[in-house]
């Protein structure tokens, strides 16, 4: 039956074929008691064992040399931990001083390992338990004499799926003909996610069960951008792929041509179609896709990319070359958007230093951050301001949550011009200052936020998360994250209402505004302007300009009746491919 | 017997994890010296990787390193290289 499973797509790609299940058994060591006289020849088994599992991962390390360095100097740290104490030494004496069989010892030694690992706090070093694990397998394995190879196995070019791989055996896999990953385990970060990448083979991670749902041979579609697997697909799920494929490589010669066509319905309807960036390197493509302006230039790149805190004109270079590259066009750019822990080693406000968090995405970040270090606000402030004589300016501010925090930036500003008119520096007195609305209590409070400010910027993949209270990278619920939940869409329709009413202008930057089926929707909500990756915005120009307003508006209305994000989906997979063929496909 | 000792943070955001650690065994296993982690009231030998990485050293923490032997100079150069990097090793 075809069904959709949901991950976390860990390396980009889409394909499909047919999959080849590895599972993984639990070894279970048997125990047995040694006579005296067996001890030794047990130890020398073990000791046998370990140098047997060394010698291929040195093997397996020399095969694939330099070029997967990410990877090798993992395969190091497992090589290492074969000769630890912890495992080594510890399990031999178990075995000596037991009188038991080697699997049990090291059983018993991997016991105590994780005990000490339990205690860790941190996920990241705590998840270095799985690596030792797979060591622990190795040697395990060739205790028991196994050394059978699945993989080599597969003849036909296959999606393997698997609870997790060791680095090793993902790496071993280049030489297979491996199609695409799917895990169980895991997040973007995982080891199956960085060998991946760096074999650049896409993948999923986290979907929980599928060893368990699904089984050798069956077909799939595995989509390493969204994180969606579906299950056997219908032949007609499966040509609308294979065809979408083939229309997305034949479309993007076809989309050139929208580059430089306004932005705009049948009817005259007009969206700003802006460009999300960080870099000054990316001003090229956001003017070869025909953006109309930036709609978020995160700001952080300058105060990382030195090791220390930047001084004001390194920051007006920036800002300066940002805006007059695009005049006259807009330029939004977002204050420092990090949290204090990044900073623990170059500011310090009163000699303390900013701990590790708990819970970093509620804590000490954004404009927070900048509001606990003035001075160091104050130079970007004066930075950007200075900058403004250069282009059209709109500074926008993260994280905020409450009316409070608005009116505090806009002392330190007024601080700064002031300074500035002193000292006879020019700027230009209409820039923009516009709230990010990421927190939900700027969506309640949005008419009375409207009022103090020039814009809004809704930032959707903090807004769903903090109001789905759901945490992306966590395997577990990630499948929950849904932009199109109604809950979403209502925030955002409530937003621009609220926006308008006062006669600014609200625009939305995340993830969705770059994505057809979700900026199709949000052209329907009533946004003023959409800012997405450059290379993204052909794609949605060509379906703006497909519409008109009417119908837009339509979509809007509908979506907003739906009940929760499956209606919401099912609805756009009819609606959609009667307005955008193109896009969604003949219905 | 002469030593040196450092304090460093943490710089890694991921803390030291698998790669980082491995990397400093390797500098311990590179030079005629001895490397030690003095973190709270233990001191852990670099070449025990597991004993390393139990530690749970995440971003930031301050730690003190010592060194001894022939070679402690340039042991401590490289160990205080790889904790002032960001990147993985």
């Amino acid at each position: 039956m075809p069904r959709t499973l949901y991950g976390i797509g860990a390396s980009p790609g889409v394909v499909v074929g047919r999959i080849l299940v590895l599972r993984r058994h639990t070894r279970r060591a048997g125990w047995y008691h040694l006579p005296p006289q067996q001890v030794d020849l047990e130890v020398a088994r073990f000791r046998q064992a370990a140098a047997m599992a060394e010698d291929e991962l040195v093997r397996l390390r020399s095969q694939f040399a330099a070029e997967l360095a990410d990877s090798m100097s993992i395969i190091d740290s497992h090589i290492l931990m074969i000769h630890d104490r912890m495992i080594l030494d510890c399990s031999i004496e178990i075995i000596t001083e037991q009188k038991i069989n080697a699997e049990w010892a090291l059983a018993q030694a991997l016991l105590r390992i994780k005990k000490k690992f339990d205690r860790i706090a941190d996920p990241y070093i705590k998840a270095r338990y799985n690596d030792i694990k797979y060591v622990a397998d190795r040697v395990f394995g060739l205790l028991s004499g196994r050394e059978t190879d699945e993989l080599t196995a597969a003849g036909e070019q296959v999606i393997v799926v698997a609870h997790d791989f060791s680095p090793e055996e993902a790496i071993r896999m280049r030489s297979e003909n491996i199609l695409g990953f799917i895990t169980e385990k895991g997040g973007v970060t995982s080891h199956t996610a960085i060998v991946a990448r760096s074999l650049g083979i896409p993948a999923v991670v986290g979907i929980e069960h599928i060893t368990m749902d699904c089984a050798s041979g069956d077909t799939v579609i595995l989509d390493g951008i969204s994180g969606r697997v579906y299950l056997d697909p219908t032949p007609d799920q499966r040509s609308r792929f294979l065809e979408n494929e083939k229309r997305q490589r034949a479309s993007s010669e076809e989309l050139d041509f929208y580059t430089y066509l306004d932005s705009e319905t049948v009817d005259g309807y007009r969206v700003r179609l802006a460009a999300n960036i960080e870099m000054l390197d990316e001003l090229d493509s956001v003017l070869r896709y025909g953006g109309e302006g930036i709609g978020l230039f995160r700001s952080e790149f300058d105060y990382f990319s030195r090791g220390g805190e930047p001084d004001e004109e390194v920051l007006l270079a920036t800002y300066r070359q940002l805006l007059e590259t695009l005049a006259p066009m807009p330029v939004t750019i977002r204050t420092l958007d990090v949290g204090g822990d990044k900073f623990s080693k170059y500011v310090h406000a009163d000699g303390a230093c900013y701990d590790y968090e708990r819970n970093p995405a509620m804590g000490l970040r954004s404009i927070r951050f900048s509001l606990r270090e003035p001075a160091l606000f104050k130079t970007q402030v004066r930075a950007m301001l200075r900058a403004s004589v250069y282009g059209h300016l709109r500074i926008l501010l993260p994280m905020i949550s409450s009316l409070e925090e608005v009116r505090r930036v806009k002392e330190i500003m007024d601080g700064v011009r002031h300074e500035l008119t002193r000292d006879h520096v020019p700027f230009d007195s209409r820039v923009e200052i516009g709230i990010m609305i990421e927190v939900p209590s700027t969506v309640i409070m949005a008419d009375t936020l409207a009022a103090e400010v020039d814009f809004f910027s809704i930032g959707t993949n903090d807004l769903i998360q903090y109001s789905l209270a759901i945490d992306r990278g966590n395997e577990y619920v990630a499948h929950m994250y849904e932009p199109l939940h109604p809950a979403v869409l209502r925030m955002i329709r409530q937003t621009v209402d609220a926006g308008h009413a006062n006669g600014i202008e609200v625009a939305l930057c995340g993830e969705m505004a770059g994505e057809a089926m979700t900026a199709a929707v949000l052209l329907g909500l009533g946004l003023d302007e959409l800012s997405m990756r450059p290379p993204a915005i052909p794609h949605v120009k060509r379906l703006l300009r497909n519409s008109c307003s009417r119908q837009l508006a339509e979509l809007g209305e509908q979506v907003l009746q739906c009940r929760d994000g499956h209606e919401v989906r099912e609805f756009l997979a009819s609606y959609l491919p009667w307005f955008y063929p193109q896009e969604f496909g003949e219905p | 017997m002469k030593q040196l000792e450092k304090e460093l943070t943490v710089n890694n955001p991921n803390g030291v994890h698998g790669r980082v650690a491995s990397h400093l065994a390797r500098i311990a296993g590179a030079y005629d010296a001895t490397v030690h982690i003095v973190y709270g009231k233990t001191a852990i030998d670099c070449n025990a990787i597991l004993d390393v990485l139990s530690m749970g050293l995440v971003y930031g923490t301050r730690l003190k390193i010592r060194t001894g032997g022939r070679e402690m100079k340039k042991a401590m150069a490289e160990v205080e290289q790889l904790f002032s990097r960001r990147e993985d090793p």
